[in-house]
């Protein structure tokens, strides 16, 4: 419950530091009206005063702190559409893709770190351990960009891009919802965004399994007689994959970070593409409602995660 | 202290058998995945510095003979046909091997820049928060002691440094081989002016002229690395900002806990995704001016700038620990100023956990670096890293496999490498070790 408490001077403390970094942009969030040589600067000088830009930063941001509890963040310079409606708008795709890479991640990441536990410093442990090290240094958009040529080069049809070749805004539409075409959209881009999270977890897997085996109520179910199979899953298995709900807490903010590579290769349209566009047309608000969206996020999970912990392991209190 | 001596004896020798440098070696050589990393760093960061003598042609410029606009790839066995590009031109016929070599240097200077800063910064907040703890200090004595600490910051390395820039404006160097030699050697003359300052009596005259020597050689290299304004400022300035960042925090919220201040400005970078930040602040220095302004300065400063908290946490939960040993004690029974004890007795016994998490930041870094350079907001072209070369592959991948493919080889490999000695560092290093 504390905890709880804790986390909102954090969020508080997270959305001043990144209201500061970010109005600290030249042209104060009008870059792309500075360009066009239609806009006089008594034009300009008006959009400033319209949209508040012309206020102390203080003021402007209380303001955005207002916008923000009222749940729109603000309206994107682009497109004059709230921000947070044009980021909720494509955060089913982006859940959709990390969802999937979550789940990949964890069925193989899992099971290669427990096969790899059972049969210690065997090859097939290093052969896991060695591939394990090759995830965890390969950059992501060069894994797309291989597969994407390996494919080409023998003639998959597995299609690369283009979630149903629609724009967002169409997902929902029953009519058009297929489940094949869906799988087959998304198995590339959620592998190659899993990629890195297999190697971390079955790295992590492997030595949390390895500590696991070798405690006292392992040896009990052994002497008990209970078969191999049981002792594993039963009792190894579940107290060995308590510590993973803190690393996949962890690793969230780096899988937002690789959803924004994937998505863009792969032409996915989630929140990543979203961000890269704004970047792009210098739309502040965008790019301040989507990071402050996303750091609630790993804040809301790292406490969910802490609650699950303990929940899961009674041996673990929080003050 | 005659009877002390025989009691502790032993446990002395038993300590320094386990922590040696030869024993950490010895099983560092076991590993074998880090030997062979070794080698292939090795033979990296030689590419990377003699690029200018082994690159067989101008990286940025166009081979006029070869490039009638139609793909060359790679060949191998006929070089001498295709005027000797063995992999073959880029999509703007340049020869890509010399592209590489030059990309080597851009990537691992950037990422051994950025990491030396981040060291420098986690380590310097971690090792605040870690000593001071959970211990809470009157007012007067933290902000003496903060005072204190950026005044001898500012006098010693930013005096040099001035110097050092006004000597560099006067007698500029020549730069033959490129940043990456620059560096190399700058980490080697530390190395070596470490050594030789350990050596002499503390607050000696020969100490001072050392430090200031140093500083103004510091400053020297500062001022070619970043031409146009003196180090010195650009330090003072990050450190005042720190500071008084600091001290508002005390100010405004009545915290008294050094380490509570600095633990939540951690905790607020480590919440934010790193990659969008990045991509933030990267965008907002290219919109500022035009995207020529994304130097390789910038680069590590934004990188360098943003990646210390993890390494902060570290040294903090280090230090927490190391604080309460006997030596940490002993040191402050004596009468050692807080400082010196953070600094002379409490990091050369942190540095194990510090090292490993350097080595391993490198190749996270090198990554990053490629991602931003991939999108485009990282190194701008025509300058070669091995990001930037991937930047446009994916437009031509179907006619031009092999400009995408050797960059990322190249990426692969070195961080491969990187994180195998990061893994044998562990294994060295950790005396509880499971082997």
């Amino acid at each position: 419950m504390r905890r709880t408490f804790q986390a909102v001077p954090l969020l508080l403390l997270i959305s001043m530091i990144l209201f500061l970094i970010i109005h600290n942009a030249p042209g104060g969030g009008l870059g792309p009206y500075l360009q066009n040589p239609h806009i006089t600067p008594a034009d300009i000088a008006r959009l400033k005063h319209n949209l508040g830009l012309d206020k102390p930063l203080p003021v402007q941001y209380v303001t955005w702190l207002g916008q923000v509890l009222h749940g729109d963040f603000g309206y994107s310079t682009s497109n004059s559409e709230p921000v947070f409606n044009a980021i909720v708008e494509r955060l089913p795709s982006t859940f959709l893709l990390m969802g999937t890479a979550y789940f990949i991640a964890i069925v193989i990441g899992v099971s290669a770190g427990l096969f790899a536990a059972v049969r210690p410093y065997t090859t097939w442990d290093y052969l896991i351990t060695t591939f394990a090290f090759f995830g965890q240094s390969m950059p992501v958009f060069w894994l797309a960009l291989m597969l994407q040529l390996a494919l080409a080069v023998h003639g998959i049809p597995l299609p690369f891009g283009y979630l149903l070749q629609l724009p967002s805004a169409e997902i929902s539409s029953s009519d058009t919802f297929s489940l094949s075409d869906r799988i087959s959209h998304l198995i590339l881009p959620a592998t190659v965004l899993a990629f890195l999270n297999i190697a971390l977890y079955s790295r992590f897997m492997r030595s949390s399994m390895l500590e696991v085996i070798r405690t006292d109520y392992m040896r009990t179910a052994a002497a008990k007689g209970l078969s191999f199979r049981t002792i594993l899953f039963k009792h190894g298995l579940k107290n060995a994959m308590i510590p993973l709900v803190t690393v996949t807490a962890l690793t969230l903010p780096a899988l937002f970070g690789g959803a924004i590579v994937t998505e863009s290769i792969f032409a996915w349209p989630g929140e990543g593409r979203l961000f890269i566009t704004a970047l792009g047309q210098e739309d502040i608000a965008i790019l301040l409602g989507f990071l402050m969206i996303n750091a609630c996020l790993v804040v809301f999970f790292n406490l969910f995660a802490d609650v699950v912990y303990a929940w899961l392991d009674p041996r673990v209190k929080y003050e | 202290m005659a009877l002390a001596a025989p009691i502790n004896q032993p446990m002395i020798e038993e300590e320094a058998e386990v922590f040696s440098k030869v024993t950490a070696w010895k099983r560092f050589r076991r590993h074998k995945l880090a030997m062979a990393g070794v080698v292939v760093l090795a033979v990296m960061v030689f590419v990377a510095i003699f690029a200018w003598k082994l690159a067989p042609f101008d990286p940025n410029g166009i081979d006029e003979v070869h490039w009638q606009g139609n793909p060359v790839p790679p060949c191998f066995v006929s070089a001498a046909q295709c005027g000797g590009h063995f992999l073959g031109l880029d999509e703007n016929g340049r020869d890509l091997m010399s592209r590489l070599m030059f990309g080597a240097q851009i990537s691992l200077t950037v990422a051994v820049s950025a990491v030396i800063m981040e060291l420098v910064i986690g380590t310097l907040l971690g090792a605040l928060a870690g000593y001071y703890g959970t211990v809470t200090l009157s007012w007067k004595r933290f902000s003496w002691g903060l005072a204190v600490m950026v005044l001898w910051l500012a006098i010693v390395t930013g005096a040099g440094a001035f110097a050092g820039y006004l000597i560099a404006r006067y007698f500029p160097l020549q730069l033959h081989g490129g940043l990456t030699q620059l560096i190399v050697l700058t980490l080697l003359g530390a190395k070596i002016a470490f050594d030789v300052v350990k050596n002499i009596p503390p607050k000696s005259p020969a100490r001072i002229a050392a430090v200031t020597v140093a500083g103004a050689a510091a400053g020297y290299l500062a001022a070619i690395l970043l031409p146009g304004k003196p180090l010195a400022l650009d330090v003072m300035i990050l450190v005042g900002v720190l500071y008084g960042g600091l001290v508002g925090f005390q100010f405004g919220f009545g915290i008294q806990r050094v380490d509570h201040v600095i633990m939540r400005v951690t905790d607020v970078f480590l919440s934010i995704p790193l990659l969008p930040l990045l991509l933030v602040l990267t965008g907002i220095v290219a919109a500022s001016s035009t995207k020529a302004a994304l130097s390789f300065q910038t680069i590590v400063l934004i990188i360098g700038g943003l990646s210390w908290p993890s390494v902060a946490r570290l040294v903090r939960a280090t230090y927490l620990s190391l604080r309460e040993r006997e030596y940490a004690e002993a040191a402050r029974a004596v009468g050692n100023s807080d400082l010196r004890i953070m600094l002379r007795h409490l990091l050369p016994n942190a540095m194990a956990p510090i090292t490993v998490q350097a080595t391993l930041d490198v190749a996270n870094v090198i990554i990053l670096e490629s991602v931003l350079s991939f999108l485009g907001f990282g190194i701008q072209p025509p300058t070669a890293s091995w990001g930037s070369m991937l930047a446009n592959a994916e437009a031509n991948l179907q006619e031009q496999w092999w400009v995408a493919v050797f960059p990322g080889l190249c990426i692969l490999v070195t961080v491969l490498a990187i994180n195998f000695i990061g893994d044998g560092l562990r294994d060295a290093l950790d005396p509880n070790a499971i082997k």
